[in-house]
């Protein structure tokens, strides 16, 4: 009596509700910590997948938001010379674990996940940027050639989902015209050379901004910085006078 | 030019059920002259295939209209729908046409490809991904003349080593699938642990591979595949095997061969093309949990093709229907091999039961079956398992045997699924070096060593259910030089599961010595 057993099973749901499961390992969620402010209580991780984050708290560079002594500036930021963006800032290390969530979001394009990564995002928001007043988001974009391929530009669909989580609004700034070979594929010193020039600044979306806006550029991993740099560089090609902030989910 | 392409193509693909991207790395890693073709004239060959006729082409996710399903008027269709208003009254139903996958594990998106809504299959995902702007390409399996070069009694004589037993049931397995075909598609081979399953079936492989028919052998893990490969390549060496799981080489992973040994999940990309698939432990994790591999292992079979089932520790669903009369519809054909292959009968476990377990074992109050037994075994130089239904109490437990004994620093070690010295360990308990291996039910299969003594600590956690018990107590008396091992179940209290075990483990028992298997007292 398949019928009858649905009826019973929804009243149970009812009087008894069952847990929650966590977004990653699809267990149920026993604990579940209350504080640490979190709205974002929509994404339920068991204690297990929690652990594997490395979340990066104080104890950071001033520059690019890795490890380090706090307050300080790194070796490598003090050996730029040029810097576009003011600072930015991670959530997590980029571990083993951030690795595979990652690879699992971006590459096979579970973009379910994409609640875990933005809950991690606005983590990093929440220490870092909540007391600024932004003026507006922007990503990373994709070229032509792999948004078809990939479907999705990852840091759109994070950046969408903060920009409506923290209620700033969100503009597509910048435009990829030259398709590179995938920087997950190549050695620092070609990942820095295949960007130069490669970001232009589209004016549709900017019209908007005040005179000296903060923009805070979205991506999903902080490797050498050079895209953020070169995107920060766009940026202040078109606005000038534009604050640029980067916020990458992991470094 | 390109008419004899199309026939290799299907030739090679033949049989399978594939996505888009899958056929394309398929075609790249086969041909050098492929290799270099470009997306767009990829796109044009496959497209040329479809119009030929000889493939068949769908989107790999569908929607399906709700409207106008039903007919009759249903009450909990309709209580259904009421309770639904609130939530998203979509009128698109979305399926998954390669996994079978409904609603629950289709995730709704913003597709850039399509411009619009689409939606992709997260059941399947692990195979690559299943979308509405995906195309699915289902290549038809040639019908292959069917020969009979060899009869069964051959097949079955050519294997003189078998147990009488085993013997038994491979004629049984045999009569099955000579059978008319269309009655019932499935059979059950209930073996005890160490009863040489795998052996028992060579007799039908041998059958059905002299006689051209083709076979897949699917089992769950990916280790029992590679351990799998060789017996089966030294067994039948004038076949070519294929042996396909996660991590195959690109030039080995679309081999059309006669014999596949794979992973279940590989059993996704066959398109009714194995006469017979053999399902090796059926009541192992992933199986039962996800409805996928069932969908895909029946796909794989050709519409007239048998399953037959191996396992020791059959799931109460299955037991039901073998325990129905022979002319049910829902009855599952099947033998059973009571018997180990050394014709010694299985160690019968036993309950000792010990109140306040966890508490003792914290404050490391002493516990007289557990330590006995430690000291039993002991003495006697036998090698012993001690299972713990989680990975935090193996530290807990660890720690109570150095207070109770400080020698066993060097003898006992733990074991659990995510420890990368778990093949070490192993290695060292064979040997000799290590004399205890705590461990979580990740050594419940597949572990032979001789002379084991088992001891399952709490019992009564809801891990150990009857299956687990009883391959648990399947790890005892493996050999033929040590068939006796002391099997504990130690436990607060006494559940249902621990006494389903020892009752099936018992009537396994007595069903040897009625059928006179048992050649020891």
């Amino acid at each position: 009596m398949n019928g009858w057993q649905s009826v019973v099973n929804g009243i149970l749901n009812l009087l008894y509700p069952s847990l929650p499961l966590c977004s990653l390992c699809a267990q149920p969620v026993r604990y579940v910590a209350q504080g640490a402010g979190e709205k974002g209580g929509t994404v339920p991780l068991c204690a297990v997948c929690k652990e594997q984050f490395a979340f990066i708290l104080d104890n950071i560079c001033k520059l690019c938001g890795r490890p380090w002594i706090a307050d300080t500036v790194c070796e490598d930021c003090a050996r730029r010379t040029e810097r576009y963006i003011h600072y930015s800032r991670s959530a997590v290390r980029y571990n083993e674990a951030m690795k595979g969530l990652l690879a699992q979001y971006k590459y096979r394009g579970d973009r379910k996940l994409a609640d875990v990564m933005v809950s991690l995002l606005l983590r990093a928001w929440r220490l870092h940027y909540a007391g600024m007043k932004v003026d507006c988001l922007t990503y990373i974009p994709l070229h032509e050639a792999r948004l078809l391929e990939r479907t999705f530009n990852q840091a759109q669909e994070m950046a969408c989902l903060l920009a409506h989580e923290v209620g700033v609004p969100l503009y597509g700034l910048l435009e990829r015209k030259k398709a590179t070979e995938k920087q997950s594929k190549q050695d620092r010193t070609s990942r820095l050379n295949a960007l130069q020039n490669v970001f232009h600044f589209s004016p549709e979306e900017a019209f908007m901004l005040p005179d000296c806006p903060v923009i805070v550029l979205i991506d999903d991993v902080y490797t050498t910085g050079a895209t953020l740099a070169e995107a920060g560089r766009a940026i202040k090609e078109g606005i000038p006078q534009a604050n640029v902030y980067g916020l990458t989910v992991a470094r | 030019m390109k008419e004899e392409w199309l026939e290799r193509i299907c030739q090679r693909l033949q049989g399978r059920a594939l996505l888009e991207e899958e056929v394309k790395w398929a075609l790249r890693s086969w041909e050098n002259e492929l290799k270099k073709l470009e997306d767009k004239e990829m796109d044009d060959l496959l497209g040329l295939l479809v119009v030929s006729g000889k493939v068949q082409c769908t989107a790999s996710l569908e929607a399906i209209s709700k409207e106008g399903e039903e007919p009759f008027f249903s009450f909990f269709a309709w209580m259904k729908r009421m309770l639904r208003f609130g939530k998203e009254n979509a009128k698109l139903a979305y399926h998954c046409n390669r996994c079978g996958a409904d609603e629950r594990d289709i995730h709704l998106v913003y597709c850039h490809r399509c411009r619009g809504e689409c939606a992709y299959c997260r059941r399947c995902l692990v195979m690559g991904r299943s979308s509405c702007c995906v195309l699915y390409y289902l290549f038809p399996c040639n019908r292959r003349k069917a020969k009979q070069s060899i009869h069964a009694e051959t097949a079955l004589h050519s294997y003189p080593q078998l147990t009488e037993a085993q013997c038994a049931a491979a004629r049984s397995a045999l009569e099955f699938y000579e059978g008319p075909s269309d009655e019932k598609q499935e059979f059950l081979v209930w073996a005890v642990c160490g009863a040489g399953k795998t052996e028992v079936m060579f007799p039908l492989l041998r059958y059905l591979l002299e006689n051209g028919r083709s076979v897949l052998w699917a089992t769950p893990r990916r280790d029992v595949v590679l351990e799998l490969a060789p017996r089966l390549q030294r067994a039948f060496p004038n076949y070519a095997l294929a042996v396909l799981h996660g991590n195959t080489p690109p030039q080995e992973k679309w081999n059309a061969d006669q014999l596949v040994l794979a992973t279940t999940h590989q059993a996704l990309r066959f398109y009714r093309r194995f006469d017979v698939v053999i399902m090796d432990e059926v009541d192992a994790y992933p199986y039962t949990s996800d409805d996928m591999l069932p969908f895909a292992v029946n796909r794989a079979r050709t519409l007239s093709g048998k399953i037959v089932y191996l396992t020791a520790t059959p799931r109460p669903d299955y037991q039901k229907r073998m325990q129905k009369p022979t002319n049910h519809k829902d009855f599952l054909p099947h033998v059973k091999i009571p018997v180990r292959y050394h014709g010694h009968p299985l160690p019968e476990p036993v309950i000792c039961r010990e109140s306040k377990l966890n508490n003792r074992l914290r404050t490391r109050k002493p516990i007289h079956t557990l330590l006995s037994f430690i000291e039993n075994s002991e003495k006697r130089g036998r090698p012993v398992f001690i299972f713990v239904p989680a990975i935090r109490q193996l530290p807990i437990l660890y720690d109570y045997i150095l207070a109770h004994n400080e020698n066993w620093k060097t003898k006992a070690a733990t074991v659990h699924a995510s420890d990368p010295e778990r093949e070490a360990k192993v290695m060292a308990l064979r040997e000799g070096r290590l004399q205890a291996l705590l461990t979580t039910t990740i050594m419940e299969r597949g572990v032979t060593l001789s002379g084991i003594q088992v001891l399952v600590c709490q019992a009564d956690a809801p891990v150990f259910d009857e299956a687990a018990l009883v391959q648990i107590a399947g790890r005892a008396g493996r050999s033929a030089s040590v068939p006796d091992g002391q099997v504990i179940f130690m436990a607060e209290e006494v559940t249902g599961a621990m006494k389903a075990a020892i009752r099936q483990i018992k009537k396994m028992n007595r069903l040897a010595r009625e059928l006179g298997y048992i050649s020891y007292t």
